[in-house]
């Protein structure tokens, strides 16, 4: 055979074999994730978050953000859920927590009884950074906004130190005469989340709920059938959504980095990208006077609140 | 060679890229079905990890239920660790459900893996479902929802726990099946390994030994054929059959010590053809020299016949005179003496004396002057017999055999038959006085080219070598009675007809003398026929 031809067909045969290689079984199976260990730090500034919602959904929401504060201020922010409204109280004053994303009527309560401070909030899409207090029902209850019709039905309420939750309802029934609120109504059920109040609605558990604006239509817009089976009765006036508020014995240059680095998230891709987790856009700025609205609320229905009890679970 | 060298060399390098490209496509699976067997064991650590993060979401969710704890981070945590662990397998198997590699090894592997999404989506909806619950039940205070939540997410959580531990076992068992797989594989690669390079071994030895075989089989030939043409033998070649480059030297080779052959002959033959030239050359030197010698020779022999013809007019016609006055007064003197007279014999002795010296007179006058010459149609042979007829019946001729070869069919020829047989007359009798003791005579007449050959032979004693240089010259005799002028005049009747005479001697053998004559018939010359072996004299 000439040596031409036996190279071609040697030439050939190395070609398909090649080609046999490259596309039989050598596909390799998906790459395992080795993530890098996290660098210890030195100083740890534990921020608590309230269940206002699913707490696990808190700490998926959180957890963007306290790894974003970790890296830039280097000390190791630690998110803390804590399974009630009432319990924050216990550890802004054991010092358990450095700072909180304080519900409003927290904020007012414990700014009576402690020193913090509020440094800033999230502002939603739209520069929404107040929420309202709302009052719901499933429409096939046939409840409407007069409150009267709400009388000896059950209600879901979330925790006695929440805007939304509790102060809202009651202050809105005693607008409109009504001022033995637990009377009213055949039961009350302190939920402890206000996505579990607008769920014992819809499960039909109770008949009515109290919650944030916010939280009902998130809940809303991610369940369809929730969104066709609700309806609001009353909406309250605005007030300023969940703010980070710190223990003011905090020293002030952490204060201040804090601050200035939730005031800045925005602009950075990290903090963007903390920012879409908390479903804001940006930080602002949360002062003292914005939470007056709410005071004077208490003080219509008659809520001391220096002495109001912080009613932890159980 | 260099097309056989290439042709061993990919032959070799084919079969080892063959092997080496089983064995990297072996290892290449193997690789992938360790790694397979890696990211199996990965998941089942997973899963491990899943089911402990559930017992410990269960255990967390009893300690805060019974009070034990407000800490919900490590319930919280558990449940994270186990949605990014489920979320990682999902991504995983995801992977492969439609991986055509995996396909080839596993045939119900997507049947599998769907069955395993659906497990998984069933888990994703309990596990969403349970922090609904978990998370409900931390918060309320609604003891009886408490209890209800409680128990519906422990049943959950035990629920999601046996489907864990069911698809850890799926798990457990698929690897062990890739494991048999890819053990089976190594033993099987091993078996292709080993076997890839004995052959690769075995090919490249017996392709080392052919092309060796094929390198030093023809070289050595080649040397053979070399060292015989070496040595002068041109007539062999170098008998290679191969069309490589050494085939092709050899055939150049031969080209060459053919054309080494054919030069060498035509050296030969040109040597030899100089070599006939030379010989030719000397010979017609020879040839040449000898005619210039017998001219030369004639020459002077014409010179001095010349000379003497002159000398003898003259001699001749002074002595004629005085000699036939003596023989007058002789002849008168006897005739008046009586013949008892005492001088009357004395006068007859001066008589005869007077008359041999006006003979010889008359001779030497018939050779300074020569007869008229009358040419007429002539036969030889008729001649020959007609002076044969004059002499044989002398007694000197009883013991001489005489014999005739004569040729019937001789030419006639134009020339004077009383001078021709004069000629013949002398030769024949120089023979027979050569034969005292007797022998043969012999007469022989033949045709030649341009006309006739006539030999006299006779067996006598022969002629000296002093004496054949003289044969011809006039006066020149051996004999007590001789005038010496006998074959004087016959070589130049012989001349005068245009012809050659030539005689040959030797002792033992006796003496032959050849006449050639032109024969009028032929056109030309008569030219000079060879006289072979015999001396031309004159």
């Amino acid at each position: 055979m000439p040596a031409f031809k036996v190279i071609t067909i040697a030439a050939q045969t190395t070609l398909s074999l090649m080609t046999m290689l490259l596309f039989s079984c050598s596909e390799k199976p998906a790459d395992i994730i080795n993530p890098e260990p996290k660098k210890i730090k030195e100083r740890t500034l534990t921020i608590a978050i309230l269940p206002e919602q699913n707490v696990f959904e808190q700490k998926k929401k959180y957890k963007p953000l306290a790894e974003y504060l970790s890296n830039a201020l280097d000390v190791n922010v630690k998110i803390k859920l804590l399974d009630s409204y009432g319990s924050i109280y216990d550890e802004i004053r054991n010092r358990t927590i450095d700072g909180a994303f304080f519900g409003s009527f927290n904020y007012v309560l414990i700014k009576e009884r402690a020193d913090i401070e509020p440094l800033a909030r999230p502002v939603e899409t739209g520069d929404i950074s107040v929420y309202k207090g709302i009052i719901f029902t499933r429409k096939d209850r046939k409840i409407t906004g007069n409150v009267d019709s709400w009388k000896g039905r059950k209600i879901a309420l979330v925790h006695e130190v929440t805007t939304a939750g509790y102060v809202f309802p009651r202050w809105y029934l005693k607008k409109y005469g009504i001022n033995d609120f637990e009377r009213h109504f055949s039961k009350i059920v302190f939920t402890g989340s206000h996505d579990a109040a607008i769920l014992s609605v819809f499960k039909g558990q109770t008949d009515l709920g109290a919650a944030k604006d916010l939280i009902f239509r998130k809940l809303l817009s991610e369940n369809p059938a929730i969104k066709n089976e609700m309806i609001i009765l009353a909406e309250s006036t605005a007030v300023p959504s969940n703010s980070l508020c710190v223990r003011s014995s905090l020293d002030r240059e952490t204060k201040e980095a804090l601050k200035n680095t939730l005031l800045s998230l925005h602009e950075t891709k990290g903090g963007s990208m903390a920012l879409q987790a908390l479903n804001a856009v940006r930080f602002k700025e949360t002062k003292d006077s914005e939470f007056d609205t709410l005071r004077e609320m208490a003080i219509d229905l008659g809520i001391d609140i220096k002495t109001y009890p912080f009613r932890s679970r159980r | 060679m260099k097309k056989r060298l290439i042709s061993g060399l990919g032959l070799v390098l084919f079969i080892f890229t063959i092997g080496a490209m089983v064995v990297i496509k072996n290892l290449n699976t193997i690789v992938v079905n360790q790694n397979l067997i890696n990211e199996q064991d990965i998941i089942i650590g997973k899963y491990n990890e899943m089911l402990f993060q559930m017992k410990g979401a269960q255990a967390e969710l009893f300690r805060h239920q019974a009070g034990y704890t407000r800490n919900i981070e490590d319930l919280v945590n558990y449940i994270g660790m186990f949605d990014e662990n489920m979320g990682f397998l999902s991504r995983q198997y995801a992977g492969h459900i439609h991986d055509v590699a995996c396909m080839q090894c596993h045939t119900k592997i997507e049947e599998r893996l769907t069955s395993l999404k659906g497990i998984f989506t069933e888990i994703n909806t309990m596990i969403k479902d349970y922090k609904e619950d978990v998370s409900i039940m931390i918060t309320t205070d609604d003891e009886n929802q408490m209890r209800f939540l409680e128990s519906a997410a422990t049943q959950k959580g035990n629920t999601i726990s046996g489907h864990l531990e069911k698809i850890r076992h799926a798990a457990d068992k698929m690897r062990g099946e890739i494991k048999g797989k890819r053990n089976a594989l190594i033993n099987r690669s091993q078996i292709v390994i080993f076997s890839t390079i004995f052959l690769t071994i075995v090919f490249s030895l017996i392709i080392f030994i052919v092309l060796i075989r094929g390198i030093t089989g023809p070289v050595n030939s080649l040397i053979k054929g070399i060292q015989r043409i070496a040595s002068g033998d041109f007539s062999q070649k170098v008998e290679l059959q191969t069309k490589d480059e050494i085939g092709f030297m050899a055939e150049t080779f031969n080209g060459m010590a053919e054309r080494l052959s054919t030069m060498i002959d035509e050296k030969d033959r040109l040597l030899r053809t100089l070599q006939d030239f030379n010989l030719e050359l000397e010979k017609r030197v020879k040839e040449a020299t000898d005619k210039l010698r017998l001219t030369q020779e004639n020459m002077a022999r014409a010179e001095t016949l010349a000379a003497v013809g002159t000398l003898a007019a003259g001699i001749s016609h002074e002595i004629s005179t005085p000699l036939n006055t003596i023989t007058g007064f002789v002849q008168l003197t006897l005739s008046s003496l009586d013949d008892t007279s005492a001088i009357k014999g004395d006068l007859r002795v001066i008589e005869q004396e007077a008359l041999r010296c006006r003979k010889i007179v008359q001779g030497l006058l018939n050779f300074a002057r020569p007869q008229k010459h009358e040419e007429k149609l002539t036969e030889i042979n008729g001649i020959i017999n007609e002076t044969l007829s004059l002499i044989e019946y002398q007694p000197s001729m009883r013991k001489i055999n005489i014999k005739r070869d004569l040729n019937e069919k001789l030419r006639p020829l134009d020339a004077d038959p009383l001078q021709i047989k004069q000629v013949f007359l002398n030769l024949i009798l120089n023979a027979i006085q050569a034969m005292q003791d007797g022998g043969e005579l012999r007469i022989v007449t033949d045709n030649t080219g341009s006309g006739i050959m006539i030999e006299v032979s006779d067996t006598g004693t022969g002629i000296s070598e002093g004496d054949m240089q003289k044969i011809f010259q006039p006066f020149y005799t051996t004999k007590k009675d001789g005038t010496g002028l006998g074959l004087s005049i016959s070589y130049g009747i012989i001349k005068e007809h245009g012809g050659d005479i030539y005689a040959r001697t030797s002792s033992d053998k006796g003496t032959v003398f050849r006449v050639l004559l032109p024969s009028l018939h032929n056109a030309g010359d008569p030219g000079t026929p060879s006289p072979d072996s015999l001396d031309k004299r004159g």
